[in-house]
């Protein structure tokens, strides 16, 4: 089975996937920001879209040495964020309803299902996210409904919150999050035009950056962010208490459903970039690879925070060196590969 | 030397009546096959033999356009009679040809028609004389709708033609007759718009139905099984209609409806989710009625699925998302009974498919029992013995009653197997679990085919499309976008 | 059919490796609908939890019993997982915290220094969701507890929403979710307030004497014990700063927007008002010390004279000035003016820098009130 993709339904995958990525990495993962987490969203979209373009216009790579060096990386990265995604599933699921289940446990089912849905190659996980995002603003009129009574837009001042530096570090950790997702244009069958993928992105940066500002109109900001657990960063978003008991199940349907497509797409672009990178090996072998790995990574993804950080420095430059003319070892340019 | 069945079929017609007559007395069987008939009679000095199969063939018929004519016929004494002069001068019937191969005449004998075997000639006049009991063209009995055609199709291949013919009254419409199966051929006929229905999908339907190798095909109930593109999902990926006015639409849609003798209803391919949660209903009536009635059997087709293992993940894992009033009654209800909710739904998903399909077998006089046993057993006494709380018996009675309004019977029990899994998932992992379905069932529906169209388009992948997916706007609304979408290409008419 | 075993196989290692131990089913829960904090003389924090019976609906009917519908347990514990490890004990069914109600705590306690750590601990219970109702408890907690019986209503838990929606919605108590209080706590904006609760009947405790005139409740008073919710108090960083009666109470809701009418007496002719619009809270940064300055329309639904309409604004806007000096003085400010102040300011560092709660304090007050002509 070959891994593969058609332009439109990546960028749908991209889309709800990024959106998810920025908002999980700049509201749970990386608080630093406090309010000024929603220009951080935004500061990652727009970092993610050089990346995006380099990849764009090295779809012919002059190397194919460089092309499967980019590639490589690209899988790290989004092996790297798949596990965090699935630890991000697996803790959620234990702090809502099954504290009493062994994290292992609550691994299991994530990566079957993730198995079985990649398993259907990139056109479904693709397509799936592309019903979701028809879906997802339905649900979230809905949680804004029920939730509007609770909303205080003067919550989210001071508008910078941690101010520059700290906006900054989160943009920097949310857009190698972003940027790796990306990693489908160096694969993806049709139309590949970049400025459809920055378009996908720019939507993406919007939508989390709105999502942000909600989330920080339900809550004040907290003195002292960084010092507050991650359980209590998801308390607050999901079972928030200010807001009725029974919001917290379309908030849940919101949050799953968000973070399994973000597996999902983690996963497919892991395998696929595996694919690419160790020729003849099977696809499903790749899946059940990508899939090991992120399930793997899940219990040492919390040690990993400084990789994070310089993520998207790597990203950037690996799809910078894709551009390159690399020269073989005869001084001959190589041709297109692929 | 004696030759084989096989070898005799095969053959071609003999000039000599008494050798094609051995032949197929051979064929047929007719010394105990007591039912093929072999009628020999003279015309103008020539030996002539009809050969029909008793019951199939209509006597009148036979006696009125083939003896009669023949005996009527204006042909002079030692004339030579070929198959063409018979066609031409003597038989009054419209529909009659010329055939020299023994297989295919034989095929037309056991299908009905009259084999006129002629002396001195290596031709049979094959002529069109079925006449075998069958019903008559009636009411709808599974998609009954309140506006609009209530007449369905029946076992008759030929009457369903003609229905659907009545329908789609356009000079483009093609019947196109194939026989499917290795030994018993079953006739299927594929009916579809010319210029309308896309040729890839023309030749992908037809190139699948002469795939199929099955020895016998039992109507069009195997042939979906044979053609459709994955037979390990749970959803059909053919759409079964009765209904020869939605079997029209289909085509006049650009795709292809498939019609088999002995089957009362058509196959329709390809189709997406969306076809299958239409109605006929919905395009008789007018657009607002038609959207309402959309969105209830959406809400139906969820509540199917979902509803059961929702209340297991919630009464289970999240009670908090109950209101305390409406625990405080679940809790009361189940206080004496002795079964954990995964259990009591069980039993009451058990008992009330068993009613689904006794009802289904049960002999139309004693159905009305079946409602009081189903009545009684299930709900008053059930109850009283502490055996089910009463608020399962509602949300078993509202996921039946969902599903329900799915109009596709299939589709229909594909979900119930659904519902099952997410019950199992809800049960193990509550809320999480149910997610964790929903998600899978969603990925398996994006990667479903339906003769090579995607099972969601237009939606995913988006196509261009009428207004006409999940509510259905004015008909003015409605641009004539047809088949084209399916596949993914523009063809605006 | 190579799948059929990996399917079956998959789903196999989900049955046998989900960890679906034993899970108490649905009615044989504890739902703990109110629960009362206090705290003893020897320091121990005593939990009393108001649960119902679940199955004993109907039975009173038919055996002709006179049992109560609902059960009070207490228990003791030095800590709060320890007392409610303990009240797990006592209570002969699986605790369950996500349905609670209300939380009322002890006045002593919330003046404790360690409060803000019990709320801490409190809101980390797994499962117990933080949107109860809060009250602090002038009287025995226990005894509040112990009193809540379904007054209107027939199920205690619609009971309480109700009681607190009807009370805030009249300004008598402000809006207090737990919640509230819990994140406010930790947070740089205003401070938090919460419901005041006391038991009419409790002759140790002196509810009347600060929330509501003595008599206030001869008219209908009953002869048992009866619960009540009057007044608020204000939290500074998780401990009660300040208490406050019933009328100041209502004028802070309307401010807070909890309520938007307020009934006024003056020479014994009533006067109704009704807010108009949202209060508005300006904060004038640039003056040394600040200037805090509220402005709030009513319409009158009485005819006024103008000469009168003038002498309530003033009346309104004194006793809105004796409020926010109370405040001042007693360090809180939880009008919502930190939030306004909040928007001159880029990052969090420099409004931290600025520290609010100490210009608060000094602040200078304008208040501005208009009444509008009646309808």
């Amino acid at each position: 089975m070959k891994l593969s993709v058609s332009a439109t339904p990546a960028r749908a995958a991209l889309c709800a996937s990024v959106a998810a990525r920025l908002f999980l990495s700049l509201m749970l993962d990386g608080p630093t920001t406090h309010n000024g987490a929603w220009f951080s969203a935004l500061l990652a979209g727009t970092a993610a879209m050089p990346v995006a373009f380099l990849l764009g216009r090295g779809r012919r790579p002059n190397s194919p040495r460089a092309s499967r060096l980019t590639m490589a990386v690209f899988m790290l990265a989004v092996a790297l964020d798949a596990a965090e995604a699935m630890r991000c599933v697996t803790r959620s699921a234990g702090f809502l309803a099954l504290d009493d289940t062994r994290p292992l446990f609550l691994l299991l089912p994530v990566a079957l299902a993730t198995l079985w849905c990649v398993g259907k190659n990139g056109d479904a996980t693709g397509y799936a996210a592309s019903v979701w995002i028809r879906i997802f603003p339905l649900l979230l009129a809905l949680v804004l409904l029920m939730q509007a009574r609770h909303l205080r837009p003067r919550w989210i001042f001071p508008l910078f919150g941690g101010g520059g530096g700290a906006i900054g570090l989160g943009a920097m950790r949310a857009a190698g999050g972003a940027a790796s997702l990306c990693g489908a244009l160096l694969f993806q069958e049709g139309d590949g035009r970049p400025s459809r993928t920055v378009g996908a992105l720019a939507i993406a940066a919007a939508v989390a950056a709105l999502l942000i500002v909600f989330q920080l109109m339900m809550l004040p900001t907290p003195l002292n962010a960084d010092s507050l657990s991650w359980i209590y960063r998801l308390d607050g978003l999901i079972t928030n208490g200010r807001a009725p008991l029974y919001l917290q199940l379309p908030m849940m349907l919101l949050w799953f459903a968000a973070l399994l497509h973000l597996l999902a797409w983690d996963c497919f672009l892991s395998a696929a970039l595996l694919q690419r990178c160790v020729p003849h090996i099977n696809g499903r072998l790749c899946v059940l690879i990508a899939v090991l790995a992120a399930a793997l990574l899940t219990g040492i993804s919390d040690h990993l925070e400084p990789l994070f950080r310089w993520r998207w420095a790597a990203l950037l430059a690996a799809a910078a060196l894709n551009l390159l003319p690399l020269r073989t070892r005869g001084g001959r340019v190589c041709a297109e590969s692929h | 030397m004696e030759q084989s069945w096989e070898q005799l079929a095969r053959a071609e017609l003999s000039e000599s009546l008494s050798e094609n007559v051995v032949r197929f007395k051979a064929l047929l069987s007719a010394s105990v096959n007591s039912d093929a008939q072999f009628r020999p009679f003279h015309m103008a000095g020539t030996r002539l033999c009809a050969v029909y199969i008793e019951g199939m063939a209509d006597d009148r018929k036979i006696s009125e356009f083939v003896l009669r004519a023949c005996a009527e016929g204006n042909i002079e004494g030692g004339s030579r009679i070929d198959a063409a002069c018979l066609i031409e001068e003597v038989l009054e019937s419209a529909q009659c040809r010329a055939e020299s191969q023994v297989e295919k005449v034989l095929q037309d004998v056991v299908s009905g028609m009259t084999a006129v075997l002629i002396d001195g000639c290596g031709e049979a006049v094959v002529l069109e004389t079925r006449g075998y009991p069958s019903r008559q063209v009636g009411r709808t009995t599974n998609e009954s709708v309140v506006i609009g055609a209530q007449e369905g199709f029946v076992e008759s291949l030929r009457t369903n033609m003609t229905l659907l013919r009545r329908y789609v009254q356009s000079p483009r419409l093609i019947t196109e007759c194939l026989t499917v199966g290795t030994e018993l051929l079953c006739r299927v006929c594929l009916a579809y718009l010319e210029g309308t229905a896309e040729k890839k999908l023309i030749d992908e339907v037809r190139s699948r139905l002469k795939r199929i190798d099955a020895a016998s095909v039992q109507g069009l109930g195997a042939v979906q099984q044979l053609i459709e593109d994955n037979p390990w999902s749970l959803v059909p990926q053919l759409l079964q209609t009765e209904r020869p006015d939605r079997a029209a639409s289909c085509v006049i849609d650009g795709q292809v409806a498939i019609l088999a003798d002995n089957s009362p209803y058509a196959l329709v391919a390809p189709v997406t989710l969306f076809h299958q949660l239409h109605a006929s209903d919905d395009s008789f009536s007018r657009w607002q009625y038609g959207s309402f009635l959309r969105l209830v059997r959406l809400l139906g087709i969820l509540i199917s699925i979902f509803l059961p293992g929702m209340y297991l993940a919630l009464t289970d894992y999240h009670m908090h998302l109950l209101p305390m009033s409406l625990l405080g009654s679940i809790a009361e209800a189940r206080a004496n009974v002795p079964f954990p909710i995964l259990v009591e739904i069980l039993i009451m998903e058990f008992s009330f498919y068993l009613i689904n399909e006794a009802g289904t077998r049960i002999p139309q006089q004693i159905g009305s029992a079946l409602g009081i046993v189903g009545a009684l057993i299930l709900g008053q006494a059930a109850v009283s013995a502490s055996i089910i709380s009463p608020i399962l018996i509602i949300i078993v009675a509202i996921t039946g009653l969902g599903n329900y309004a799915i109009p596709d019977y299939g589709f229909g029990l594909g979900l119930v197997i659904c519902r099952l899994f997410v019950i199992a998932c809800g049960s193990l992992l509550g809320l999480y679990g149910v997610c964790l379905a929903a998600f899978c069932m969603l990925a398996s529906l994006c990667a479903l085919r339906s003769v090579g169209c995607p099972y969601l388009a237009p939606v995913a992948p988006k196509r261009p499309h009428n207004p006409d997916i999940l509510l259905r706007l004015p008909l003015r609304m409605q641009r004539a976008v047809r088949g084209s979408w399916l596949y993914g290409r523009r063809n605006q008419e | 059919m190579r799948r059929i075993p990996l399917i079956a196989l998959l789903l196999a290692a989900c049955v046998a490796l989900s960890g679906c131990a034993f899970r108490p089913e649905v009615e044989n829960q504890a739902y703990v609908l109110v629960l009362g904090i206090g705290e003893l003389a020897d320091g121990q924090l005593e939990l009393t939890a108001k649960i119902p019976r679940i199955g004993e609906s109907g039975k009173d009917e038919k055996e002709g019993e006179a049992s109560s519908p609902y059960q009070t347990f207490s228990a003791r514990g030095s800590t709060w997982s320890n007392a409610l490890e303990n009240l797990q004990w006592v209570t002969p069914r699986e605790l369950n915290l996500s349905h609670l109600k209300l939380m009322v705590v002890s006045e002593v306690l919330a003046s404790d220094g360690q409060f803000p750590r019990l709320i801490r601990e409190i809101s980390e219970t797994p499962h117990l969701y933080t949107t109860a109702h809060f009250a602090v408890c002038d009287s025995d907690v226990a005894a509040f507890v112990q009193a809540q019986l379904p007054v209107i209503g027939t199920r205690l838990s619609s009971d309480i929403d109700a009681a607190m929606r009807h009370y805030a919605a009249h300004g008598y108590i402000p809006e207090s979710l737990f919640a509230e209080l819990y994140y406010a706590t930790g947070s740089y904006y205003s401070d938090p307030v919460a419901a005041r609760c006391f038991t009419d009947g409790d002759e140790n405790a002196e509810p009347a004497a600060l929330i509501v005139s003595p008599n206030a409740f001869a008219a209908d008073a009953p002869e048992e014990v009866s619960p009540r919710f009057g007044g608020c108090t204000v939290f500074r960083r998780g401990v009660l700063a300040l208490s406050l009666g019933v009328r100041e109470t209502q004028l802070l809701s309307l401010v807070l927007g909890s309520s938007d009418t307020l009934d006024l007496n003056r020479d014994g002719v009533p006067c109704a008002l009704r807010l108009e619009g949202r209060p508005k809270l300006e904060v004038d940064q640039q003056d040394d010390p600040v200037t805090v300055r509220l402005e709030m329309r009513f319409s009158c639904l009485n005819s006024l004279e103008s000469a009168e309409s003038q002498a309530v604004s003033e009346q309104l806007a004194r006793e809105y000035e004796a409020l926010i000096h109370s405040c001042q003085a007693a360090g809180v400010e939880p009008f919502g003016f930190a939030s306004v102040a909040a928007r001159r300011f880029l990052t969090d560092a420099k409004w931290i820098v600025f520290d609010w709660p100490a210009r608060f304090a000094q602040a200078n007050a304008e208040v501005r009130i208009a009444i509008l002509p009646g309808v």
